[in-house]
């Protein structure tokens, strides 16, 4: 095996490097640590010429590899954890870069590991990120076939570097044609080959399955976006769209959490029929990595493979680890079951005893003033309280103790929709009415441009249902009573503050504005499925042809590009003008021939010179004398710029020719 | 292989390599490349990634034009005929092979024969020399044979190769013999001359070895002596005339025979001597200078040699 020059190393590196930004920035900072010692001591070991690390040092830290994934996630299989370990594995190989192949290998990986941060992150941005890595990739690999040449001045280098790289990117530029006609052509997998394992998810951004203090706090922060909606009817206006998620039911006085699997699970008994009202949309989730899907209430036409549980979420089969789109037809008007299973019943009334007793307190003296049946009444007047007492609508409330609604209700009142709904769903199974907090989304902001509603982790809202005997569930939500802002123009409209010093208004509207790019590239790239590969067909009118027939549909364009691509390679690359010297000596050729002059292209210089020389045309004696020297002049001082150091600069090169040549034209030569 | 080569086209330079004599195959870095570009592919596919269904397929476009450039790089590459000295038996000959790109673009080239190897870097519009050396064992033509060019740029995916198939030998003389007999001095009756490598190494005519004196003047045994080398004085004094004959020589063995002239004709061209070669077949006038001993010695390799 050759000895690999220190130069392929530093690029072998510098990929690498440019690979892992995305797992640095994505994975836990201590992967980032390790990896980046790695990449350090390789650097420092190839500067000082360092021992190599024995074999017992390696195998230690190959196990620290492993032992640190599986303290960063609980486990390695999962796809962040293996991704993960795919990084740390890689810059454990940096350390061992000794032959052409090393190095082969890892500069293939590279691209690989580079493909499963797409798992995570799919913008357009990555795809021009992942483009540069190949870019990279690709240089190294050439650089792994020159040998170093230490002749090579600085600029010569620099100049040859900067060719390469521009011929690996034309080489980029003639195959994306043929990757795009790949992309839509080549088949897809329905369904997939293999499943991803359920717990070993492990990227979970987004509402949770259950709401204790300050969850919903921390999605405030969060302006990434948790979907897109697009509205094939009249858009409803803000203060209607309350995108439902998880319905809480359990309440252990501190934490709501959904009900027991298997009541969840179960069908509702009535499921709403579509009507003339129906509002009906797309929406485009982004991954959640979760089983549930956010729609209006309620879900008349739904996705193939979800299901309605007995509180009206969408639940589907497999979690969303992928963008996903689909369509939904709500019916608002719908009224749920006329009458409450006794379990449910039940579940929608427990509360933790020994809990909150101030509240029970004031919420007894309340019903006494409201006989049965006459509970609309009291939970208006519960709602009242809201707005006659001062309470506050703030995204950093004071911490609450054991008895959380009492000191919410009587002493701090302030928080956000978490507290109030919380406390409100409390205070109404309290006086007797069955009561529960649903979380989802609320409002979104709607992009004008793109015609489509933008819902960010920021709109995540919680409001409360209450069961009326004559109407069923009835939504309430106690946060527009203190902060109708919230509801009308979202959580940061109704808090007036920025959240952190990076909170501008400007920012956030060219963010609403950008996200218009994003949501093209859902639509048009990220979506693109096996389905819509047979929608494509269908609209082509090609799928009523035979099978045979269409695989040379899909075939043909392919080939037609690759005959269309090939000349396009084969094309002689015209002369750079990295060295102008060069150019204008061959144009001075190129004229001198024009003039009449003979003479042989690859006699050097002075042979040029002299045989010039004898052409001149003697019947000028004058001029003769003149240009003999004229081209004396040029060509020796070619020979100094072209075969010693001392170099004439480059301009004055040219500024020579520009001013002999015309001696020289003026001798034609003599005809012979 | 050669039967293919030949029916594509001449393959005996000075050449200009085209689609005809270019073959590509994947290296094995290449199968190894695209095997992991397919299970990026199944997997970008299993999980419906898009973004990495796109790498993967541009990946896979990237390796399929690549076998294009491979082969771009070594489409019209002119191969001259090698250059090489003769070489007496025994020694190494040297092939001089030079190699030219008409464009303006780097190239990476490797040349094998049999299991030697050597590399060109042939950087924008200059000409390139390749080495080939062979060992010569016996007198006679010593054929270049068939070699390769090949080329993995850019990126070692594919491999492009050419099979030269030259028709440029290399002529190797006889190695002289060590001891040859006394030189038949036929027309210089009386005058006995005492070749010095068969009497005692007296010191006279002896002086210390000179950086570009031939390297067959240097006295043996009394370098060893001396402890430096020492080399004859140039006998160019004597001025005599010579006829080297074969029928002189009394051994039966035609390599000898030939070996022992081989030896003559070096010791009358550095005695200065004038002198003639006669073997069966051909008949040199005597004369004196490089280039007639060269077309002797020429003679003596290839004789008996019927192309």
């Amino acid at each position: 095996m050759n000895k690999l020059a220190t130069n392929s190393v530093h690029w072998s590196l510098a990929t690498l490097a440019l690979a892992s930004i995305p797992g640095w920035m994505l994975f836990p900072v201590q992967i980032m640590l390790f990896s980046l010692a790695l990449l350090g001591w390789r650097l420092l070991a190839l500067h000082f010429s360092w021992k190599a690390l024995s074999v017992l040092l390696k195998i230690v830290l190959v196990l620290c590899g492993f032992a640190l994934v599986y303290l960063s996630y609980g486990h390695v299989f999962g796809r962040q954890a293996a991704s993960a370990l795919l990084l740390l594995m890689m810059s454990l190989k940096s350390l061992e870069l000794y032959t052409q192949r090393d190095c082969r290998v890892l500069l293939s990986l590279t691209v690989f590991m580079v493909a499963t941060f797409f798992l995570f992150r799919q913008s357009p941005g990555m795809l021009i990120y992942g483009i540069a890595v190949v870019l990279l990739m690709l240089h190294s690999l050439n650089q792994l076939l020159t040998p170093s040449t230490a002749s090579q001045t600085q600029s010569g280098a620099l100049t040859s570097t900067a060719m390469e790289v521009f011929s690996g990117f034309r080489l980029i530029l003639i195959a994306i044609p043929l990757a795009a006609v790949l992309f839509v052509v080549f088949p897809r997998l329905a369904t997939p080959l293999w499943g991803v394992n359920e717990n070993s998810l492990d990227g979970k951004t987004g509402l949770s399955e259950d709401m204790s203090p300050g969850s919903i706090q921390n999605l405030f922060m969060d302006d990434s976006p948790a979907f897109r909606v697009e509205f094939e009817t009249s858009r409803p206006s803000n203060s209607e769209l309350y995108w439902r998620g998880p319905v809480l039911w359990n309440f252990d006085g501190r934490r709501w959490t959904t009900l027991f699997r298997g009541y969840r699970e179960l069908p509702p008994k009535e499921i709403p029929t579509p009507t003339t009202n129906d509002i009906a949309y797309q929406i485009q989730l982004e991954p959640s990595e979760r089983r549930w899907l956010y729609a209006l209430d309620y879900p008349v036409i739904k996705p193939k493979d979800s299901q309605l549980t007995i509180d009206y979420q969408l639940i589907t089969e497999i979690p969303v680890t992928n963008p996903r789109r689909y369509r939904v037809v709500s019916e608002p008007a719908f009224t749920a079951t006329p009458e409450l299973m006794r379990t449910l019943r039940q579940f929608a009334l427990d509360l933790p005893p020994d809990y909150n007793p101030q509240s029970r307190a004031w919420i007894n003296a309340l019903k006494s003033n409201y006989p049965a049946g006459s509970e609309r009444l009291l939970i208006q007047a519960v709602l009242d309280n809201f707005t006659q007492q001062e309470f506050y609508y703030s995204l950093n409330p004071p911490p609450l103790g054991r008895h959380s609604v009492d000191e919410f209700l009587f002493s701090t009142r302030s928080g956000y929709c978490e507290h109030y709904a919380s406390a409100f769903t409390v205070l109404m199974r309290m006086a007797g009415i069955p009561a529960r907090v649903v979380t989802g989304y609320q409002g979104g902001y709607y992009n004008a441009t793109g015609e489509y509603l933008l819902v960010r982790q920021s709109d995540a809202h919680a409001w409360s249902e209450v069961w009326l005997d004559s109407s069923g569930w009835v939504r309430i939500d106690p946060t527009s009573k203190v902060a109708p802002e919230r509801i009308l123009s979202g959580a940061r409209a109704a808090i007036g503050e920025a959240r952190n010093w990076h909170d501008f208004n400007w920012l956030r509207q060219l963010r609403n504005q950008v996200d218009l790019i994003q949501h093209f590239w859902n639509r048009w790239v990220i979506d693109f499925s096996a389905s819509s590969q047979s929608r494509l067909l269908q609209a082509l009118n090609l799928d009523q042809i035979e099978k045979r027939w269409l695989v040379w549909i899909l075939v043909l364009p392919v080939v037609l590009l690759i005959a269309l691509s090939i000349p396009l390679l084969l094309r002689p690359r015209s002369f750079t003008d990295s060295n102008p010297n060069l150019n204008a000596y061959r144009s001075y050729l190129a004229s001198l021939r024009k003039a009449g002059f003979k003479f042989t292209d690859s006699d050097s210089s002075s042979a040029i010179s002299a045989s010039l020389g004898s052409q001149l045309n003697k019947q000028k004696p004058e001029l003769k004398g003149t240009a003999l020297d004229a081209i004396r002049v040029i060509g020796k001082a070619w020979n100094r710029q072209h075969y010693s150091k001392d170099k004439t600069a480059d301009t004055e090169f040219i500024k020579l020719i520009k001013e002999y040549l015309p001696h020289i034209l003026a001798v034609k030569p003599s005809k012979q | 292989m050669r039967r293919i080569g030949e029916r594509r086209g001449p393959l005996k330079p000075p050449l200009r390599l085209n689609y005809r004599q270019i073959f590509i195959l994947p290296s094995r870095f290449g199968l190894g490349f695209s095997f992991m570009t397919m299970v990026m592919t199944m997997a970008a596919l299993n999980f419906n990634n898009n973004l990495a269904l796109i790498l993967s397929y541009l990946l896979l476009s990237i390796l399929l034009f690549t076998s294009v450039l491979a082969y771009k790089n070594l489409a019209g590459v002119e191969i001259k005929p090698a250059i090489t000295a003769a070489v007496f038996a025994g020694e190494t000959a040297i092939f001089s092979i030079s190699i030219k790109v008409a464009k303006n673009r780097r190239w990476v080239l490797q040349c094998w024969q049999q299991t030697q190897q050597s590399q060109v870097n042939l950087t924008p519009g200059t000409q390139a020399q390749l080495l080939i050396r062979k060992q010569a064992n016996t007198r006679g033509r010593l054929p270049l044979g068939r070699w390769k060019l090949q080329s993995t740029w850019p990126y070692g995916f594919f491999r492009a190769w050419s099979w030269i198939l030259p028709a440029d030998y290399c002529v190797v003389y006889p190695t002289p013999a060590p001891a040859p007999p006394v030189l038949p001095f036929a027309g210089l009756q009386g005058q006995q001359l005492e070749p010095a490598q068969s009497g005692d190494d007296e010191l006279q005519g002896l002086h210390e070895y000179q950086h570009g004196e031939p390297l067959n003047r240097i006295a043996w045994r009394s370098s060893a002596r001396a402890d430096k080398l020492i080399s004859r004085e140039s006998e160019q004094t004597l001025g005599g005339e010579v006829s080297l004959n074969w029928d002189a020589i009394t051994t039966s063995s035609l390599e000898e025979k030939l070996s022992i002239l081989c030896a003559w004709a070096l010791q009358s061209e550095s005695m200065g001597l004038k002198w003639g070669l006669k073997i069966p077949g051909f008949e040199l006038k005597p004369d004196t200078g490089k280039a007639h001993l060269h077309q002797a010695l020429r003679q003596l390799a290839l004789f008996g040699d019927d192309e």
